[in-house]
């Protein structure tokens, strides 16, 4: 918390012109962090629970997730939001279950297809085509 | 012709078919928007705006506002079934109403939210007509140095939003408050904590940060721990019971006083005041113990509140012309395109429009509670589907929800990296709604007070010479005072009890 403040102090430092000017907020930030710190240096926690942190399962379940959704976002822009979503929603799907991977692919990808849909064509949100939209628009003449 | 007269004056027009069917129209969509995260109300009419110039302007107006007050219905389906706020204000529904679902009870959850909602809404109309023209001058007589007494009042709320250790609540207030400095003063246009790095003028989407703590955490918990659904058991109740209901009769009433005269204020939009109705029913019920844990009054009252404020909010857009928040300012522009002119006369030169208007609210609201009480039962049974389905599905709201706002990956990002954060914070037990209402109330904070600074030329001093600011500002103090004395009173008697028990 010491460091947040001492940012905080630094960047009012910086951009101070005044008290109605940028700096002014940051000063207030830097000054509560600093009356945190303070407190907790005066009053430590009297009877600390130890913090019991996640599994070693719990850690390699969360950490695959965050993997899958690390690569959906770096593979955005290359493969399109419809075929990286498919994907994704496909990978988290059956490392959460024991069914076949036929159905999933069946149901995530009809997912994958209607949000591209109603986000892109109704709701205009300019959705990553990727290589494969690219393709299609170059080669076929259909814009998705 | 007197307020009566011209209300059903109002509902004469407003029973025409091509306006009820705008009302419904507007109603359905509203609830979509407010389902699907990320698409608030302000971008939803944003969308609808084009749309609308196709229609006369009172079927166009009556389709904005169903879709204003549709998405406040609607925001609440996923926070209490996925822990998804929809919009904003919806954000304090999941304390509570998620936690009804993890217990079986999604079905009370999502009825109360409807009722409270629908009662609100028709009581804030009231409002609307009995006392526009009187709040509208009262409200124009608010400056910044009472604004800023408001909100030192509403962010005296972390205290009593902090859980169990309320230097773990300051500590995730001033966190919040850090994180929106980042980026660039709205005023002067200077970069803070930019480091020279253009992703970061932006600053951080306060959208990605809720989904990231709230959706992204729970996820990442959930399948941690392996959950097969969010509620693995027989589903206890689909419909709200009358003993649930006589229990929230009172709390719907007040958060629709609470909702309505804060919506009437500037600044004062339905995210700040569903965690202002919230946290005064926490304060005053008898089952304070409950709130957090899945307490029906914790779904009731913020649910009612921000419906309220919706009603509350049409006060200064109508009567002056001040929209009280960016999604009225969305409907101001609406009513700019046919010509309207908001302000003192318009309720003189043009009250079939705006009788009409207001009538179709009322019946709008009626609608919404049709639509949305029969599907309940349809919306609790989702808590039993299966979370290898869920899941990914919560990651994909997350990530349309949190892309669509600005349409950047970063904002994608930094969803991602608040759901770790959420879970490093949820393992040290700080509470990430004080986080939260620190996010809301900063900016606007920031705002008043570097207005109140420029009229005292340099000085707070300027606050001394308003009382009702500086009323509001002890107030803050009293209820600050007030809670800690609470706790401590509380904490003694617990050891007492816990003594005695020893003996």
């Amino acid at each position: 918390m010491g460091f947040i403040a001492i940012f905080c102090f630094t960047e009012a430092h910086r951009v101070w012109i005044g008290w109605e000017g940028t700096g002014t907020m940051p000063l207030i930030v830097g000054g509560i962090f600093t009356l945190l710190a303070l407190s907790l240096l005066v009053f430590p926690a009297p009877k600390a629970v130890p913090v019991v942190w996640y599994s070693k399962g719990e850690m390699f379940r969360i950490g695959m997730i965050t993997l899958y959704f690390a690569l959906y976002l770096s593979l955005m822009g290359w493969l399109g939001y419809m075929v990286n979503t498919w994907l994704l929603l496909a990978a988290v799907s059956k490392q959460l279950s024991t069914r076949k991977i036929s159905g999933i692919l069946i149901w995530t990808g009809a997912v994958a297809v209607g949000t591209y849909f109603i986000f892109r064509k109704y709701l205009h949100v300019p959705l990553p085509v990727g290589f494969i939209g690219e393709l299609m628009r170059q080669y076929l003449g259909l814009r998705f | 012709m007197d307020t009566f007269a011209l209300l059903l004056m109002g509902f004469s027009n407003a029973l025409t078919l091509q306006n009820l069917l705008m009302a419904l129209i507007g109603s359905i969509l509203g609830t979509l928007v407010g389902v699907l995260p990320g698409i608030g109300p302000t971008a939803g009419l944003a969308i609808l705006l084009p749309v609308t110039t196709l229609l006369d302007p009172i079927p166009a107006i009556v389709m904005l506002a169903a879709v204003y007050y549709g998405a406040m219905y609607g925001g609440s389906t996923t926070s209490i079934l996925m822990n998804i706020p929809g919009e904003i204000a919806s954000i304090v529904t999941t304390i509570d109403g998620y936690q009804m679902a993890k217990q079986g009870r999604a079905g009370p959850a999502l009825a109360i939210s409807a009722i409270s909602s629908f009662v609100a809404g028709t009581l804030g109309l009231v409002g609307l007509c009995l006392f526009a023209p009187i709040l509208s001058e009262m409200a124009l007589k608010l400056g910044p140095p009472e604004r800023f007494g408001i909100m030192v009042l509403a962010f005296s709320m972390v205290i009593s939003m902090s859980g169990k250790s309320i230097l773990k609540g300051l500590v995730s207030a001033a966190i919040g408050m850090a994180i929106v400095l980042v980026g660039i003063d709205p005023y002067l246009g200077l970069g803070r904590f930019t480091y020279g790095t253009i992703t970061l003028v932006g600053g951080f989407d306060f959208i990605a940060i809720i989904m990231g703590l709230f959706a992204m955490t729970e996820v990442f918990r959930s399948i941690g721990a392996q959950v097969s659904a969010i509620y693995d058991a027989p589903l206890r109740s689909l419909m709200i019971k009358w003993r649930e209901l006589k229990q929230c009769i009172t709390c719907m009433l007040r958060a629709s006083v609470v909702g309505f005269f804060l919506g009437c204020l500037p600044g004062c939009g339905p995210g700040v005041v569903s965690f202002i109705s919230y946290d005064f029913e926490k304060r005053i019920s008898k089952n304070r113990g409950n709130f957090g844990n899945g307490a029906i009054e914790g779904v009731c009252a913020p649910e009612g509140a921000n419906n309220a404020t919706t009603a509350g909010g049409f006060v200064p857009l109508l009567t002056l012309g001040i929209p009280p928040s960016t999604s009225l300012a969305v409907l101001l522009g609406g009513l700019m395109i046919y010509g309207l002119q908001p302000g003192p006369l318009l309720f003189e030169k043009q009250p079939v429009f705006v009788w009409t208007i207001i009538a179709s609210m009322y019946i709008g609201n009626v609608i919404l509670l049709i639509l949305n009480l029969p599907l309940v039962g349809m919306w609790a049974r989702l808590v039993k589907v299966p979370y290898h389905i869920i899941a990914p599905l919560i990651l994909l709201f997350c990530f349309i929800g949190t892309y669509s706002v600005r349409n950047s990956l970063f904002d994608v990002g930094t969803c991602l990296a608040f759901g770790f954060i959420g879970l490093v914070m949820s393992k040290l037990e700080i509470p990430f709604i004080p986080l939260s209402l620190a996010i809301i109330l900063s900016p606007m904070l920031e705002e008043v007070l570097r207005q109140t600074i420029s009229m005292g030329g340099g000085s707070i001093g300027v606050l001394l010479e308003r009382p009702v600011a500086l009323a509001l500002i002890g107030a803050g103090f009293l209820a600050v005072g007030l809670t800690l004395y609470l706790r401590l009173r509380w904490a003694r008697a617990e050891e007492l009890f816990g003594l005695e028990q020893a003996e």
